[in-house]
């Protein structure tokens, strides 16, 4: 009996794989990962070009939350305990890119004693000319809340009486019910932002 | 090893093996396709949410505000919005207002709110 015959009854099921077959299911497996590339490569950049999309309105997202909650703090004052806000609670002053807003109200957020809390926030560049929406808390240095913003400024207010103050002049303004602030993303994006000030803080305009 | 466990593979399960990859990466690009058209669906509703809000919010504290939209469709991507007051009671102590935004695709989002000047509720019911 030969070797061939003792080594397995199919010779043939055994044989493996010819060059031609090897050649052609690379070819088809070339083509099938090239096309899944392909296809990759475009999702990619669409997903760049969704996140370039969205960025500009996470970042008005997240200036309009934080000014929203502080903003709307203005003229607080829970139990009278504390020497109260300094008058008027709002102070809206123009500045060559847009406006500065100063806040003031006693916050009982945090634990320990009510501490009365006067805080500035506006729209400038920093030292390497990135916008930055600031804030700055008493008289301590600013701190960047928010890269990208490049404008802030109160569109309108809602008076005491409830009536909507559109680009409100110079002057002082009691019982204030609400500000509308726009924001402007270095990308050009605006948003406003409707703050209710239930403490009905005095806005003063310079 | 002899027989037909050591005979390599055959043209036809080689075929089936790249197959069965090409369907793995098309599901997985199919699934990255729907997470991305989710991310816009999902961001165009927030946007039209924020602009319902705010809308809402002015409304809700300035007196006598008319029935056309104040500040809603400034925001980009809302193109129409409309508003419809409305009772909350039998005697109309309590005044509602919905305020529906419609964007693009004609997605529309409605909210509900209480007007200026309405009572806390139960105030002037029986």
């Amino acid at each position: 009996m030969s070797r061939r015959a003792k080594l397995g009854s199919a010779p043939l099921t055994a044989r493996g794989l010819t060059v031609v077959e090897v050649l052609v299911a690379l070819a088809i497996a070339a083509i099938v990962l090239g096309i899944t590339a392909s296809l990759l490569s475009s999702a990619r950049a669409a997903t760049a070009a969704q996140a370039s999309d969205t960025e500009p309105a996470r970042v008005l997202d997240l200036a309009a939350e934080i000014l929203a909650e502080e903003i709307g703090l203005a003229g607080f004052e829970p139990w009278q305990l504390t020497s109260g806000p300094a008058e008027p609670a709002i102070v809206v002053s123009h500045t060559l890119t847009g406006q500065v807003l100063t806040v003031s109200f006693v916050d009982d957020r945090l634990a320990g004693p009510a501490l009365d809390r006067v805080l500035t926030f506006e729209a400038s560049e920093d030292s390497s000319g990135r916008p930055q929406l600031y804030r700055r808390s008493g008289t301590s240095s600013r701190q960047p809340v928010v890269a990208g913003i490049t404008r802030l400024a109160v569109q309108a207010l809602v008076s005491a009486t409830g009536v909507l103050v559109p680009n409100p002049p110079p002057g002082s303004y009691p019982g204030v019910r609400g500000l509308v602030l726009g924001l402007r993303e270095e990308a050009g994006t605006e948003r406003l932002v409707v703050i209710r000030t239930p403490s009905s803080p005095q806005v003063e305009v310079r | 090893m002899t027989g037909g466990g050591a005979r390599g593979t055959v043209l036809v399960e080689v075929l089936v093996a790249v197959g069965v990859l090409a369907l793995v990466l098309g599901s997985l690009i199919t699934l990255q396709v729907s997470s991305m058209r989710a991310t816009r669906s999902a961001a165009a509703t927030r946007d039209l949410a924020a602009a319902a809000e705010a809308e809402a919010t002015l409304r809700s504290i300035a007196v006598d505000p008319g029935t056309s939209c104040l500040v809603a469709t400034r925001w980009p991507s809302v193109s129409g919005c409309q508003v419809r007051e409305a009772c909350a009671n039998e005697p109309c102590s309590r005044q509602l207002q919905e305020i529906t935004v419609t964007g693009a695709q004609g997605r529309t989002l409605a909210v509900v709110a209480a007007m200026a000047g309405a009572g806390p509720p139960g105030v002037g019911e029986p």
